[in-house]
This record gives C-alpha cells, sequence and structure tokens, in this order.
C-alpha cells in the first residue's frame, strides 16, 4: 500500500461550477430569446452555433452528470420501459430517460429548438438523435461525416464543409440572424487557441512525477468539449496550463510516490471513478494520459478556413480513424509518456470505443511488447459492474507489471 | 409444410452456394466479390465481369474470431470473421462493405489491420437523406467503380452497367412477381420458401437465376399443396440468412406473407429504371433504400404500413440477433406505429444456436393472441 494523497488541481475543482453554469447557460440563452440546441459531443460544431446565438448543450455529458450524481436508474427504467433494449448505448438510455419524462437531474436539460448530430463517432449518434427528435418534435440537423479508411482527403472534408454551410443557412432560417463569417473566423481561432492549451497541458504529463492523474483530466476536459471557441475555454486552459506547468517545475506530481505509468483507454465508467483511486492509492500507478481526453483537441484549426476546418476536426476523432492510425498513436505515445501499460475500459454498450479493444490488445502485446488489460463493465449502467472484479484484474496486471 | 418441387432448386443453390461460387470462379476464371448485397451496388461489381455474393456470418460456435472481436459485437460480424480465419471463404477475392453500423466499421478496421489476402473496401453509406447526401453518394459510388477498374484492369463503360441495371432490374421484376402471388387469399409460397429464393439470388449468377425464376413463376402456382398458416404475419429486420429462423415462425400455425428485410423485399423492391447517367441511377436507387440507416423514421414506417396493407398483414414480428443496435434503436418507434395502424406485433431477439423451443413458445402465444 503506497497511501498516496491525490493533490487535487485547483483548476479542475472549478469545474463543478462550469458544468453548473454550462446548464444555466441555456435557460439564460432563452430567457434572452435566444435558440438551445442539443448536439454530440465529439467535435460539435460549437463555434457556429456560438456565433449564431446558439446555445449548445450535450445529452453525453449530461448523462455523465446523471452517472455522477448516481441518479440514472429511474432513467434507464424508463428508457427500457419505453422499449429500448438494455444492450444499446446506456448514455442513450440514460437521457432518453429523462426526454421520456423521467424525473432527472437538474429537473431535465433545457429544451432544444434544434438537435445537431455530427454522426463522427457511431450509429448511436444518428439513431439517439432521431429518437431526441421524434420524442421532442424538433428539428434534426445530421452532419453525414465518413469514415477515413486511408487518409482524409479533399472529397471527404468538402463534403463534410458543405453540410455545415447548410447547417449554418438552416440556423439563419431559425434564429433569424445572418452568419457574420469574421466573427466566425475569430470564434474558431479561440477555438484553435483552447485546443492548443489543452494539448499543452497533456504534453506536460509526460514528466515524472506526472502533474494531472486522470481524475483531474476528466474533469478539465469540459470546457473543451462543452465551450470550444468561447473565451472562458481559453482563459480557463492558460489557468490550468499555469498550474501544470507550475506543478512540473516544482517537481510536484498528482501523487507522492509515482511508481507506474499508465495509459487508458475508452470511456471512464463514471460511477465508479474511485477505480482509479483505487490503482493510485494501492499502486502508486498513475495515467499520464488518456486516449479519450485527448480526443478533444487533437486536431488544429485554420481560422481563414472556418468550414473546412471544422470539417476536418470532425472526420479527425481516433474512433473515426483506422485501426492502424490507433496503433500508431498508442505506440508514440508509450514511448514519448514512458508508459508502463495501457489500461482498456470496454463498455459492452459502447461498441464504437470498445470493439476494437481485443484486437488493439493483441497486437500492441505481440508487435511491441506493450502490456494491457481490459476491463469490461459499461460506462454509465453500473448494473453491469463489479467492483471486486475489475479490482482483482487490475491486481492480477499490477502484479505483471510489477514482477517486469 | 411442403417444400418439393421447383422451390427446392433455389434452396439447394443456396446451400451449395460455396460450391456454385468456386465452380464459376473455374470456369470463368474471373473474381468473386462478397458484399452485404443490399447497400452495395451490385451493378458495378457485375459490370466489371466478376460475382458479387451475400457474405454469411451464421456460425455456431466462435473459436478464432473471439481472438480479435467482444462477445457484444454483432455475431454477424463476428461470425463472418470466424468463417474468413477458418479459411472458409477462400474463394473471395475482395469483401466490399458498406459502412452501416459499429460493427461493420470494427470488423473492418480489424481486417485491415491483419494485412489478410482478401482485400477489403468500404464504402461510405451516408447516414442523413438530404442533396448534398445524395451528390456525395453519386462520388462514394463513382470511386467504387474506378476502384473495380483497376482491380478488373478493365474499363467499366455506360454500356456495361446498362446492361447490369438491366439484368438486375429483370431479377427484381421476378421476384417482386413472385411477391405478388403471395398477397393472395392463400399464397403459393411459405415464408421460408420465399426466403430461400431471395438468399439464392444473393448467391447465385444473376442469368441463371433470372431463368430459374421464370420458370418457378410458370409453375409455381400449379403446385399440389400450397403452404398453410391462418394468421398472416410480416417480418421485419435485418439480413436472415438461415431460413430456419423463419422455420420457427412459421411452424407455429402462421403464414409469413411479406417482409421488410435485408434479405427479403428490401433487396429487390425497388428498381433502378434509369434513364439517366447510370451511376446517378444506380446511386440513387440505393441511397433511397427505406432502412435504420439514414431514412427517417417516416421512412420505414411507410414503407412498412405499404407492406402491410398490401399483403393484409395481420401480425408483425421484428426479428434481430441480439446486440443489432440499429434494429433495436428502431423497434420502439416502429413497433408503436404499427400498434396506432392497428397492428400488433412481437420483438424477437434470437442468436445462433437458434433456441427454436422458446422462440416458437413465443411466437405460438403471439399467433394464439391474434387468432
Amino acid at each position: 500500500m503506497s497511501g498516496s494523497t491525490r493533490r487535487t488541481l485547483s483548476s479542475a475543482k472549478e469545474v463543478t461550477d462550469l458544468v453548473v453554469a454550462h446548464y444555466m447557460n441555456a435557460i439564460q440563452a432563452h430567457s434572452e430569446g435566444r435558440h438551445v440546441a442539443w448536439s454530440t459531443a465529439v467535435a460539435p460544431p460549437s463555434e457556429i452555433l456560438y456565433v449564431m446565438g446558439v446555445q449548445p448543450l450535450f445529452p453525453e455529458n449530461y448523462a455523465c452528470v446523471s452517472t455522477v450524481m448516481k441518479a440514472t436508474r429511474k432513467m434507464f427504467d424508463a428508457s427500457e420501459a419505453h422499449g429500448l433494449s438494455r444492450d444499446l448505448c446506456s448514455y442513450t438510455r440514460c437521457v432518453m430517460g429523462s426526454v421520456l419524462g423521467c424525473e432527472a437531474p437538474l429537473g431535465g436539460m433545457e429544451k432544444p429548438d434544434i438537435l445537431v448530430s455530427t454522426k463522427n463517432v457511431c450509429l448511436t449518434y444518428l439513431k439517439w438523435w432521431q429518437l431526441m427528435a421524434n420524442a421532442l418534435k424538433c428539428p434534426l440537423y445530421v452532419i453525414d461525416c465518413p469514415r477515413v479508411t486511408e487518409e482524409i482527403e479533399e472529397f471527404h472534408v468538402k463534403y463534410v464543409a458543405r453540410q455545415l454551410r447548410d447547417l449554418a443557412l438552416e440556423l439563419e432560417k431559425i434564429t433569424g440572424r445572418n452568419l457574420n463569417e469574421e466573427k466566425l473566423k475569430e470564434v474558431v481561432r479561440r477555438s484553435d487557441k483552447a485546443a492548443e492549451l489543452w494539448r499543452k497541458v497533456l504534453e506536460w504529463r509526460r514528466f515524472k512525477p506526472c502533474p494531472m492523474g486522470v481524475t483531474d483530466s476528466s474533469a478539465a476536459m469540459f470546457p473543451i468539449v462543452a465551450s470550444a471557441g468561447t473565451m472562458e475555454a481559453v482563459e480557463y486552459y492558460e489557468r490550468l496550463l499555469g498550474e501544470v506547468s507550475e506543478r512540473v517545475k516544482n517537481g510536484v506530481g498528482v501523487i507522492e510516490d509515482e511508481k507506474f505509468r499508465l495509459l487508458l483507454s475508452g470511456i471512464p465508467f463514471w460511477h465508479h471513478l474511485s477505480l482509479f483511486n483505487y490503482l493510485e492509492d494501492r499502486y502508486g500507478a498513475v495515467f499520464v494520459y488518456e486516449l479519450y481526453t485527448a480526443t478533444w483537441g487533437i486536431a488544429g484549426l485554420n481560422p481563414a478556413k472556418p468550414f473546412e476546418s471544422l470539417a476536418f476536426k470532425m472526420l479527425y476523432n481516433p474512433v473515426n480513424m483506422p485501426q492502424t492510425w490507433l496503433e500508431e498513436w498508442v505506440v508514440k505515445i508509450v514511448k514519448d509518456f514512458n508508459v508502463d501499460g495501457m489500461v482498456l475500459l470496454s463498455s459492452r454498450s459502447c461498441k464504437a470505443t470498445s470493439i476494437g479493444n481485443i484486437a488493439v490488445q493483441k497486437f500492441l502485446r505481440e508487435k511491441y511488447g506493450i502490456p494491457s488489460v481490459i476491463i469490461e463493465a459499461d460506462h454509465t449502467d453500473d448494473r453491469a459492474y463489479s467492483d471486486a472484479q475489475a479490482k482483482a484484474k487490475l491486481d492480477v496486471f499490477m502484479e505483471i507489471l510489477g514482477a517486469k | 409444410m411442403n417444400e418439393s418441387g421447383e422451390v427446392k432448386r433455389f434452396q439447394e443453390l443456396f446451400e451449395m452456394r460455396d460450391s456454385v461460387a468456386t465452380e464459376w470462379k473455374r470456369k470463368s476464371g474471373k473474381k468473386i466479390v462478397g458484399c452485404i448485397s443490399t447497400y452495395v451496388p451490385e451493378e458495378i461489381v457485375y459490370a466489371a465481369e466478376f460475382l458479387p455474393v451475400e457474405i454469411i456470418g451464421k456460425v455456431e460456435a466462435f473459436a478464432k474470431a473471439d481472438a480479435y472481436l467482444p462477445s457484444f459485437s454483432c455475431s454477424f460480424m463476428r461470425g463472418f470473421l470466424e468463417k474468413l480465419l477458418g479459411k472458409e471463404y477462400e474463394y473471395l477475392d475482395l469483401v466490399a462493405l458498406p459502412s452501416l453500423c459499429d460493427s461493420i466499421w470494427g470488423f473492418y478496421s480489424i481486417w485491415r489491420a491483419l494485412s489478410p489476402d482478401i482485400r477489403i473496401y468500404l464504402l461510405h453509406y451516408p447516414s442523413q437523406r438530404s442533396k448534398e447526401a445524395s451528390n456525395y453518394f453519386v462520388g462514394v459510388v463513382e470511386r467504387f467503380k474506378s476502384f473495380m477498374e483497376r482491380f478488373a484492369g478493365k474499363d467499366i463503360s455506360d454500356r456495361d452497367l446498362r446492361a447490369a441495371m438491366e439484368v438486375y432490374d429483370e431479377n427484381r421484376r421476378l421476384l417482386k412477381s413472385l411477391y405478388e402471388l403471395r398477397k393472395k387469399e392463400s399464397p403459393p409460397i411459405s415464408g421460408v420458401e420465399a426466403l430461400e429464393v431471395v438468399l439464392s439470388s444473393m448467391t447465385t449468377p444473376k442469368l441463371l437465376h433470372n431463368r430459374l425464376l421464370k420458370k418457378l413463376l410458370g409453375e409455381i402456382e400449379e403446385r399440389e399443396e400450397y403452404p398453410k398458416g391462418d394468421v398472416r404475419l410480416l417480418v421485419s429486420g435485418h439480413v436472415i440468412e438461415d431460413p430456419d429462423v423463419l422455420r420457427v415462425i412459421e411452424n407455429s400455425g402462421s403464414l409469413l406473407v411479406s417482409d421488410d428485410l435485408d434479405t427479403g423485399s428490401r433487396y429487390f423492391w425497388f428498381l433502378v429504371d434509369g434513364v439517366a447517367n447510370p451511376i446517378e441511377a444506380i446511386s440513387k436507387r440505393y441511397f433511397e433504400l427505406p432502412s435504420p440507416y439514414g431514412s427517417s423514421f417516416a421512412d420505414r414506417i411507410k414503407y412498412l404500413s405499404d407492406m402491410v396493407k398490401e399483403f393484409r398483414v395481420e401480425g408483425i414480428v421484428f426479428l434481430t440477433r441480439k446486440f443489432c443496435d440499429p434494429y433495436l434503436f428502431d423497434y420502439p418507434i416502429l413497433g408503436q406505429a404499427m400498434k396506432e395502424e392497428g397492428v400488433p406485433s412481437l420483438l424477437l431477439e434470437y442468436e445462433y444456436p437458434l433456441a427454436k423451443a422458446a422462440l416458437k413458445t413465443r411466437v405460438e402465444a403471439f399467433v394464439e393472441m391474434l387468432r
């Protein structure tokens, strides 16, 4: 037992307030006669929404919040009673519970005027948004993103960019405002800045001891997900970068005695974030990088070409890239961040982030000798989780790492 | 149920599909392309003088695929991988898949990473139905054509494409004529048999299939014994590659009179019928199919609802493999819409090996209720 104490970043503590403010912003928007959009969360077109005065909300985030608040059971029940199979995405089942009228945190999300799906991660992004459009009688705009099989070509980017222009036209109709392209460029510039700062924050984690762990990282990703394009996000990541770099300069790590450096793949099990504490406390094992949190901020943007840049960002996310790309990315992180092993969280109801895990594990072991462990449960539905089993599996994995 | 006579030939063709394909390949010296045929424009493959065949994912155990795909990916793609790794598909030269769902994408990605002998090509299938998406899909199909040209080492002319369209549309017309007979008070063909006819169309060279279909249409009404069943059902779902799944339903005293399946009416209901640019005409046909992959709920409901009326359907069985997200997502909406139209439905999830007794009990209870 290492008995480490965690040093939570003060910037990470701020996030709770930011989350509350985010949901309040939507209520505020409606009271000011502005509109609210519910969007998918991976590379959403927030920049366009903000320029049009539309406040985005992210159902995926709402599902996380509901899970952390332990409010999901009734929501799942409501969805399942509606006929949604328990094998379907637990984010969907959680949020649909609220949409269908079940009691939910914060009194449910402020109702949308438009639904926007980026369809760049999973089929669920389409089906879930269709279900919400149907239940809420709300217009739906789907941005169809092709999978990247070789590399991102102009053929793909132009297609997505044209759809983003169509979205802007649609929003002009709904809001009665005109899109100011100069203002859009400015918002894209801010979004790019926030992403760059977030990348820099993650880069500092190369150092030992690692200044930021997975718990803080999972909180600190919130502004880049929810507020890309705002000044608040830029300022937030400036503060965070300052705090993280200061820690590195002073040799302060997230825990006292760092013994192992781990890489995380998959969506955190929001109902048992304590699993991460277990690794830190018992083994001095710190997550120095997460493929999940790094997903936001991976792409740079060119403000001179806002639509094309945003299109590129949508296409360029790890789930939309081929397995060969993912392998190369992981191998580079393992090397750059001195990673000892990888933990892959598989969620039975999230095929998009989990379906490749067994293959990734096999390729990493056979081609590069990188050890890893897969923990299978569900990211939101705690009924499919056994803490004892997850810990037992991690114990074995840590023994293997320790014996190396 | 009597499955003898002309219909038997189609069942055999499907059951013998591997030897039919191997024999075709040996004789022609040409290549074979495994497809999810309902969404991959087969006309292009045919115009390249190749044989497109529907891939089959039914296996009863996963010895090899488990090393790559988890239990919660759909058993169709897991099963297909199992067959590929088990060298059961050695006659395929290429696999062409539409980007329909996450299990297909997972499979594609893994198969690519394995650097296999059998190449794989992914066609983007759009997830919305705008003009923009429709135009883009034309581009996707054009690229597929260019790929096939390189793969075949020959140009595909508009004339080749028109010839392919003609052969395929003829097959579609013939299949529709067969389905027409199922509208009758007493249909001459069962749901199991109809499935076998469609499945064999997806795996047999089309010219041969057209010839056999014409013969069948000339004789089917003369058959001695018509299938029995006093409740008219429709089955809705994805690919059903094992007629036993439908046999379980028909053994409950019902008769399947139509369907909304990838291996059923959706495979042939709409014709290309194009006079304009052939690539555009072909693309449009595939783009407009009512499916869970980008159609609105309204489009799917309309298709189902028309089927129900035309075939005087009394009840619907929604069939889905476990973990098949697209169909599981649509079920609550379609089921509710049909209920509002006064058509009861049953959701039947299944997996191989089939739990026949349990499935039969559920269908029997449903049929009882409809009687």
